[in-house]
């Protein structure tokens, strides 16, 4: 029963929600799905606190220890809960100064670090990736090189317009083909997924492994 | 009570699709043979990457992905923590799962300790290897990234939805000297993991992998419905194309609809 | 010695690339943009459209974005506010708020009449991802439970007495970098709705995005920092796009020159 429950509920608002997707002209379907929508958005505001609780378990766990690296976990905690408690107690708005400078000044630098990091990924993984172990690879090669020149401006400084058209016609038709293929495929596939989910043929997400 | 403008054509053939695939299930529930499936090298590996771990005692690392549940990807992800966390449980590995969601968090987390319970080793079932790391894209990839470096897992795997993230969890597990396993359906995401991972799952192969693992025939059967599905979207392709190069639009009408 | 080649410290590709990005953005060369035709298209598109028109923006990417993505929403503010359109802000990702009024925090100096809650609207984050467009295609005032980014009663801003739903826009501008994005406004409200969607993204995103451009299902697409920075030629405003350019420039040439020497250790280390 711990597992057919939440497998029946599944079905019915799964059911229900395509339903309503695809059926129009009745009211009654309308103003479920919004009640629907509305539950979803008040369970995923409320699943933060889920997160909450398992960041202050194991970080409030580690500092009790005193485990190696405890410092980081009391950084984080006293972040955690002293943005939370600034937002909510003192902010109460995003346009409040005081947020706003910890946003501009903070998260957002922060954000854009971690992601601009990932130039170096690409220059390293470009490196070790891109050899001609056969034909294959050297094609791979071939049009990484056709892209990187001809979508910027050096690339038909130094070689011409050809460079460019010939990177336009890589993104519209060998990739266009290929990125359609593996959507469909893809897109098949999870239909499928969700299918075998909503049934509860496949329920190893609810920690078991299925009929 | 009508079917909504534009929404005809895709309700029909999802209609017709999913009867497919509930009447391959089942037949395969009565018995009757499903063909082979090909070979998905990179779920073949996933036993030697978590036999690789054993072997050197440090554990494996899974990330479901940066998706929430509504995304079908992240269901497949978890699908393949639930193998993957019984074969960590079989051979006493620590399995460390991240969770950038905090709806996927408690569901990975029943996912593994009830694998560890089904393999009878509950006691060796580690809450805090089960984490939410945060809900900001970067803040996870953070996270993850010091996970790696400090716990030096011997084996990545990366299955489920993954978008900027994907190159820095895969160069940085190359750093670590992890085998690394990626898959997603995410056709941007997917050069990234085949230049730096050992394997990569290609989008529908990602979905694939339930039955693949389990080789439950009424999970299989749903997957020779997909290559139905395959070939009837290369037929109206084919289709397609000659009856507009014919300018001849029934077919662009019907699907319109 | 070839061996060398074939197995460079990434430490040293780390630190020339730091270098070489460095150098670009503090001497720039300023080589030449020559808008492309899908810049053109976006270009021509906003233009096109009749003054006073309300034009959606959706902000659904993070600060990891704004290199990329920021570029063309100011140059689509600097479009729209010169043909005298309308914004209304909102977006599916958390930083969505903040990332409108960054965007919008040039109207003050370049725009001094224009007035907020009349000419423009930032009604934020809303938690719920697709969830919130399906229920702003019946009320945005309602999916926004009532308030906008900051704090205001949206009752209060006559903007959205003209539009109350998304669906009464006459058009959808984007600025996506992942899920959700485009494919959740397809689904919910440019296909079923016939209203033409805009999409700014970063350079990875691109070859996903090509074949719904193709499809048409997107109208044109600003495409990455090459993107950003011909629209901000375009406009008449060369940027920080425009900048960012010959620091793109210079690093792939490095990446490049990586490679050759890679391939070179590779093939010469293999043969003996």
């Amino acid at each position: 029963m711990k597992q057919e429950l939440p497998v029946i509920i599944g079905l019915a608002f799964g059911l229900f929600i395509v339903i309503a997707m695809f059926v129009g002209g009745v009211p009654a379907l309308t103003t479920g799905k919004n009640y629907v929508d509305d539950w979803f958005l008040v369970v995923s505001a409320w699943a933060i606190a889920v997160g909450v609780v398992n960041l202050t378990q194991i970080h409030g766990r580690r500092v009790q220890q005193r485990r190696e690296g405890y410092q980081y976990s009391l950084w984080l905690m006293i972040c955690m809960f002293g943005m939370a408690f600034f937002g909510i107690l003192v902010a109460k708005s995003a346009d409040h100064e005081g947020w706003k400078f910890m946003y501009n000044n903070l998260i957002a630098p922060m954000n854009a670090t971690v992601y601009s990091t990932l130039v170096f990924y690409i220059g390293a993984a470009a490196y070790r990736a891109f050899r001609v172990r056969n034909v294959e690879a050297a094609v791979l090669l071939v049009a990484a090189v056709v892209m990187m020149l001809g979508r910027v401006p050096l690339g038909t400084v130094l070689l011409g317009d050809w460079i460019g058209d010939t990177a336009e016609w890589i993104l519209n038709v060998p990739n266009s083909a290929g990125m359609r293929g593996i959507q469909i495929g893809a897109t098949l596939g999870g239909i499928a997924t969700a299918l075998r989910i909503l049934v509860g043929i496949e329920r190893a997400h609810l920690g078991g492994t299925g009929d | 009570m009508t079917i909504a403008q534009g929404q005809i054509f895709s309700f029909i053939a999802e209609l017709i699709y999913c009867i497919g695939v509930l009447t391959m299930i089942s037949r395969a529930r009565k018995g009757i043979k499903i063909p082979e499936l090909y070979q998905v090298p990179g779920l073949d590996a996933l036993d030697e990457a978590i036999g690789r771990c054993t072997e050197m005692g440090r554990p494996v690392h899974f990330s479901p992905g940066i998706a929430g549940v509504d995304e079908a990807q992240t269901l497949a992800g978890l699908s393949i923590l639930s193998y993957v966390a019984r074969q960590c449980a079989k051979y006493d590995t620590d399995i460390i799962a991240t969770n950038r969601r905090t709806v996927v968090y408690p569901i990975a987390e029943e996912i593994v300790k009830q694998a560890f319970v089904q393999e009878g080793k509950i006691a060796n079932f580690k809450v805090e290897n089960v984490r939410f790391i945060s809900e900001d894209q970067f803040a996870y990839a953070t996270g993850v990234t010091g996970i790696m470096y400090r716990e030096k897992p011997a084996a990545n795997l990366l299955l489920g939805a993954f978008w900027a993230e994907s190159l820095i969890f895969a160069e940085v597990g190359a750093t670590a000297g992890a085998i690394q396993i990626a898959g997603t359906a995410n056709t941007h995401q997917i050069p990234f993991f085949v230049a730096a991972c050992d394997y990569c799952l290609i989008g529908e192969e990602l979905y694939a992998a339930s039955a693949y693992l389990t080789r439950e025939p009424i999970l299989m059967g749903s997957l020779v419905v997909q290559d139905w599905g395959k070939m009837f979207a290369a037929v109206c392709i084919v289709l397609g194309v000659l009856l507009q190069t014919a300018s001849v639009s029934v077919l662009k009408d019907i699907m319109g609809k | 010695m070839w061996q060398k080649l074939a197995n460079i410290d990434r430490r040293i590709i780390y630190a020339l690339m730091i270098l070489v990005i460095a150098l670009s953005l503090i001497k720039p060369v300023g080589l030449a943009i020559v808008p492309t035709a899908e810049t053109q298209r976006v270009y021509d598109f906003i233009d096109a459209l009749p003054s006073g028109s309300i034009v959606y923006l959706g902000f659904d990417f993070s600060a990891g974005g704004i290199p990329e993505l920021m570029p063309a929403a100011h140059s689509l503010v600097r479009q729209g506010f010169r043909k005298d359109l309308r914004f209304i802000c909102a977006g599916m990702w958390v930083m969505a708020g903040d990332m409108a009024d960054t965007a919008f925090s040039i109207v003050e100096e370049e725009f001094p009449d224009k007035e907020y809650g009349v000419d423009w609207i930032n009604v934020g984050y809303k938690p719920g991802g697709e969830v919130l467009l399906q229920k702003m295609l019946s009320s945005i005032y309602e999916a926004a439970v009532g308030r906008d980014h900051y704090g205001n009663d949206l009752k209060t801003l006559p903007l959205l007495n003209e539009a109350p739903t998304i669906k009464d826009t006459d058009a959808l501008f984007i600025f996506v970098t992942g899920t959700p994005g485009e494919r959740q406004y397809i689904a919910h409200v440019s296909s079923p709705h016939n209203i033409p969607l805009c999409v700014s993204t970063i350079s990875v995103s691109v070859p996903e995005l090509m074949p719904l451009i193709q499809a048409r299902q997107v109208h044109a697409g600003v495409l990455g920092m090459k993107g950003a920075a011909e629209y901000e030629v375009l406009v008449g405003n060369p940027g920080s796009a425009t900048a960012g350019m010959d620091a793109q420039s210079f690093s792939h040439a490095l990446i490049i020159v990586f490679i050759i020497l890679g391939n070179l250790g590779y093939l010469l280390t293999r043969e003996k």
